[in-house]
């Protein structure tokens, strides 16, 4: 199991970021994820599963679109922590140039 | 040094049989390609079953994982392909005209005959070379053939022929539409209403098959267009090197020079170079499908131009008419493709792509910035490259743990306190009709750049760049931002993109929002996000509402 959180942060060079900076940053990790998440296993679908998945997400049953997920794609916690992995080397990657913009930008528009 | 001459344009010849082993590379190289490879030797050449002319060169190249997976962190000297145009032509060897010929002539034991500059007879025979090896393959003179007698290519004859057909068939209709009313004229003459009628339909049904036709007629001449340029090198060169000077002009004041000058004729250039370039690499390699190739980029292109003009009306504040591009947009079907990914590979395959890698997009694609661009990832799920059209002569020089950008990041500029506004990278070949074709509508900043037969000037308020546009340096080359690692990895926007939700100016790097992202089997990103939610949160051991 996993925790997007400050840990994270840390782990990938950008637990010095300020507070909200980090706030938007996790926010970024959640979306990018999830988004990868949804597109890789959709690819992996047929599009009568995709049909029954999404039945259950237009229904708000979370707990229907978990229980069909752990049935049809017993290894879609593999998927998860792939992509996240990937998500992760790319962040590292930029990490520096991330932290470097943004202390730039806050000297730049104290406001914000 | 092999000194047999190598067979530049049918398949790989067998190494003669005395010719000796080849030598360990020299500490320097004898030269380095045009994209930044050293050559240590010129082994030969040949020509690939696809149709690719290349030449094999020893070079630098990455040694190999244990799994077979390349290791770009360290390089070995090694044998590699590349094309032809990315040797420089000094280095090109003399195609021998027969075997015959070329042993009588050459004296390998002569010491001024060694090396691969001996080879070559004359700075003639060498440019006669490079013509040749540059010439498509369909348009290749038979042997004994002047250049000036080069026949048409099958291609453009093909489309040339569609076109003298359409135009038959568009002055017969015109010629059955005047006679159609000229009867239904004489018939209300003679009062005969009911055959007036009737002639009237038929003539609205000539006048209708005349508007399709024409349409007809003007795609094709489009395509012979493109089609003549790609097939004659030296349009693509006269471009190219117009756009070099342009640019070279723009970057004494970048930051200027949109606002003032109107960049239409500029933006066409480019946009016909990059066609042309395409249209140039398919023509090589599909000698049967450059017209179908041309329509499906004609039509993207069009895409494109929506896009664009899209997000000219977003930067200048007028979001009902970028709501009703949207609207046009998702009412029009999706537009065909006709090329798979495996053919871009084939089209796009030296340097350091891999047969295996996977490749996401297709010819014509491009970004709203309008620069065309694929995927490319390793199938080891390790750090991929998108790969721009712009990008990819270049690339091999790249170190290899660097991650491009899926297109252009232009750089932003702030105008007073009004929101960022992007500026054309004068130094690349993108081109940004935000930029360049804003219509007024309304909006505030932007102002549309006119037509200024007057002097310049001094536009107010003045222009500043953005924190991050100084880190990149404005007015340094894209490539240049790329390798200094201040661009985007994937295509999502500018830094600085006030459209995001989350703000900050690194909020796109990790790539397009739910509402940017292409849809997965018809699957919106807002889906395809809430899919992805799912399997997240059954990861992390959730299973609650969300939140």
């Amino acid at each position: 199991m996993f925790q997007l959180d400050d840990n994270l942060l840390k782990e990938l060079g950008l637990g010095d970021l300020p507070a909200a900076e980090k706030n938007k940053m996790l926010a970024h990790i959640y979306e990018t994820l999830e988004l990868r998440v949804g597109m890789k296993l959709a690819e992996q679908m047929s599009d009568a599963q995709l049909d029954e998945f999404e039945a259950f997400i237009d229904k708000n049953d979370e707990a229907g679109a978990l229980k069909w997920l752990e049935t049809n794609f017993p290894d879609y916690k593999k998927v998860v922590a792939d992509e996240l992995e990937k998500l992760k080397s790319e962040i590292k990657a930029q990490a520096p140039a991330i932290m470097e913009a943004t202390m730039a930008e806050l000297q730049g528009n104290p406001g914000n | 040094m092999n000194v047999e001459g190598p067979d530049f344009f049918a398949e790989p010849a067998p190494p003669p049989e005395n010719a000796p082993e080849t030598a360990e590379p020299e500490t320097e190289p004898i030269g380095h390609t045009h994209s930044g490879m050293p050559i240590y030797e010129i082994l030969g050449g040949g020509t690939s079953p696809e149709g690719e002319k290349f030449v094999r060169i020893k070079s630098r190249v990455a040694n190999r994982l244990p799994n077979g997976e390349p290791d770009f962190r360290t390089t070995a000297v090694g044998e590699t392909h590349v094309p032809v145009d990315d040797i420089p032509e000094d280095l090109i060897p003399k195609q021998p005209e027969t075997a015959s010929e070329e042993m009588t002539r050459e004296k390998p034991d002569s010491p001024e005959k060694t090396g691969v500059q001996q080879v070559i007879e004359s700075p003639e025979d060498r440019e006669q070379k490079i013509r040749e090896l540059q010439t498509p393959a369909e348009t290749k003179p038979e042997s004994g053939q002047e250049a000036e007698e080069q026949p048409v290519p099958e291609s453009l004859r093909a489309v040339r022929e569609e076109i003298s057909s359409a135009e038959a068939n568009l002055s017969a209709l015109e010629q059955k539409l005047t006679d159609a009313k000229e009867k239904a004229k004489t018939a209300i003459d003679e009062n005969n209403f009911q055959e007036a009628s009737a002639l009237a339909v038929e003539a609205a049904g000539y006048q209708e098959e005349i508007e399709k036709t024409k349409t007809s007629l003007e795609e094709l001449q489009k395509n012979e267009t493109m089609l003549a340029d790609v097939l004659n090198p030296g349009r693509i060169q006269e471009l190219m090197e117009e756009i070099e000077k342009r640019s070279a002009d723009n970057s004494v004041d970048r930051s200027r020079q949109w606002d003032r000058e109107p960049l239409g004729s500029y933006a066409d250039m480019v946009e016909e170079a990059q066609l042309a370039k395409y249209l140039k690499k398919f023509t090589e390699k599909y000698p049967e499908m450059p017209a179908a190739i041309a329509q499906e980029i004609s039509a993207l292109i069009d895409e494109r131009k929506r896009k664009e003009q899209r997000k000219s009306y977003v930067y200048r504040g007028d979001k009902r008419a970028a709501a009703s591009i949207e609207e046009e947009d998702e009412r029009s079907p999706e537009p065909e493709r006709k090329f798979s990914p495996g053919q871009i590979v084939q089209a796009m395959r030296h340097g350091r792509i891999e047969q295996n890698w996977e490749v996401e997009g297709y010819p014509g694609d491009s970004n709203e910035y309008g620069d065309p661009y694929v995927d490319l990832k390793p199938p080891d799920g390790g750090l991929g490259l998108s790969v721009t059209e712009s990008l990819l002569d270049n690339w091999q020089s790249y170190p290899s743990d660097f991650v491009t950008t899926r297109g252009p990041s232009t750089p932003t500029v702030r105008q007073g306190s009004g929101p960022e506004t992007p500026v054309a990278d004068m130094g690349t070949m993108g081109t940004d009709r935000s930029v360049t074709e804003p219509e007024a509508s309304g909006g505030t900043v932007p102002p549309a750049p006119e037509p200024a037969p007057e002097p310049p000037v001094e536009p107010e308020p003045v222009l500043e760049p953005t924190p991050i546009a100084k880190s990149s340096e404005p007015g340094t080359s894209k490539l240049k931002r790329i390798r200094q690692g201040f661009v985007n990895w994937s295509e999502g926007g500018d830094w600085g993109d006030t459209e995001t939700s989350q703000g900050g100016f690194w909020g796109n790097i990790f790539g397009p929002r739910e509402s940017e992202v292409e849809p997965v089997k018809g699957r919106s990103g807002r889906t395809l996000r809430r899919m992805g939610r799912i399997g997240r949160r059954g990861a992390q051991g959730e299973n609650g509402p969300e939140s």
